[in-house]
């Protein structure tokens, strides 16, 4: 990659930060809090994400 | 009409709100796709540079952050929500490129496709059959993003394969997080506006397609 398309990239993502901070602060100053069987309801499906990415990374390797 | 009758018409009528902005949010996610899909055809048939598809993904980007906003409410948001997908497809044109042009590219762009179809039709029928609330992961979300972009920052000039490699799974794992909330948000009543909603998942898949090619490139030994 050219270093003006670094700069670019890198000048869209800082405003992306600068953008997404205050989001960000006033979801977790403000937002609603999980229960431990709420993050078990997301881990469950996350879990099964991860384990057909491996899946597939199995399947181009092999 | 009794108190008991009220709250169980009001119950149905946000029922009822939720069920339609689910069926517009899908409708108008296939028909992006499919537009994104073709547009990313024209761009590797035509064969733009990457400076061109930086160009176009740039512009994808304005529109989101400033065009959208102001047209998310009405007939003119459906035609900005095309310019978006459409522009992100045609920045995908030289990235598809690279990838099929390696032995096995035309295996590992489809398995990185359907590998994202499956993974969103699996979080979202998870997310629609038991009508979980998801809102108490926005926190979680916004400063995982945070930090991945924080790290992308450092890595476009650091240029670490590990780094990147690890940038690319966590975004996986973030993106499919991202379409529990999103879903869940529709599917509760806490987002309305289907033309919001159907940008708020395409970039979901978006990032996640990008995300596994990248990855699955990498374990596939074929990628330099």
């Amino acid at each position: 990659m050219e270093l003006w398309m670094k700069i670019a990239w890198a000048a869209v993502l800082c405003v992306f930060i600068v953008r997404l901070w205050p989001v960000a602060k006033q979801w977790l100053e403000h937002g609603p809090k999980g229960s431990s069987d709420d993050w078990r309801g997301v881990l469950l499906p996350i879990a099964a994400v991860v384990g057909f990415v491996l899946l597939l990374i199995m399947l181009v390797r092999g | 009409m009794s108190t008991f009758d009220r709250v169980l018409t009001a119950g149905q009528d946000t029922s009822l709100a939720s069920h339609k902005v689910v069926r517009n949010t899908y409708a108008l996610l296939s028909m992006t796709l499919l537009f994104s899909a073709l547009m990313a055809g024209v761009s590797m048939a035509v064969g733009i540079s990457s400076g061109m598809s930086m160009i176009a993904s740039l512009g994808a980007i304005g529109l989101i952050w400033l065009v959208l906003p102001r047209t998310e409410n009405s007939a003119a948001g459906l035609a900005v929500v095309f310019g978006i997908t459409g522009l992100l497809g045609l920045g995908l044109g030289p990235m598809l490129t690279h990838y099929l042009a390696i032995p096995g590219g035309g295996k590992l762009v489809a398995t990185a496709l359907g590998g994202t179809g499956v993974i969103f039709l699996g979080l979202s029928a998870y997310a629609l059959t038991t009508r979980r609330d998801f809102n108490f992961m926005g926190g979680f979300l916004f400063a995982g993003m945070i930090v991945v972009l924080m790290a992308m920052v450092a890595n476009i000039f650091l240029e670490m394969p590990a780094l990147h490699l690890t940038i690319s799974a966590v975004m996986v794992l973030l993106m499919s997080a991202l379409i529990l909330f999103d879903t869940s948000r529709i599917v509760n009543g806490g987002e309305t506006n289907y033309i919001r909603a159907t940008v708020s998942l395409y970039l979901s898949l978006y990032n996640m397609f990008v995300s596994l090619l990248q990855l699955l490139g990498a374990f596939s030994g074929n990628n330099d």
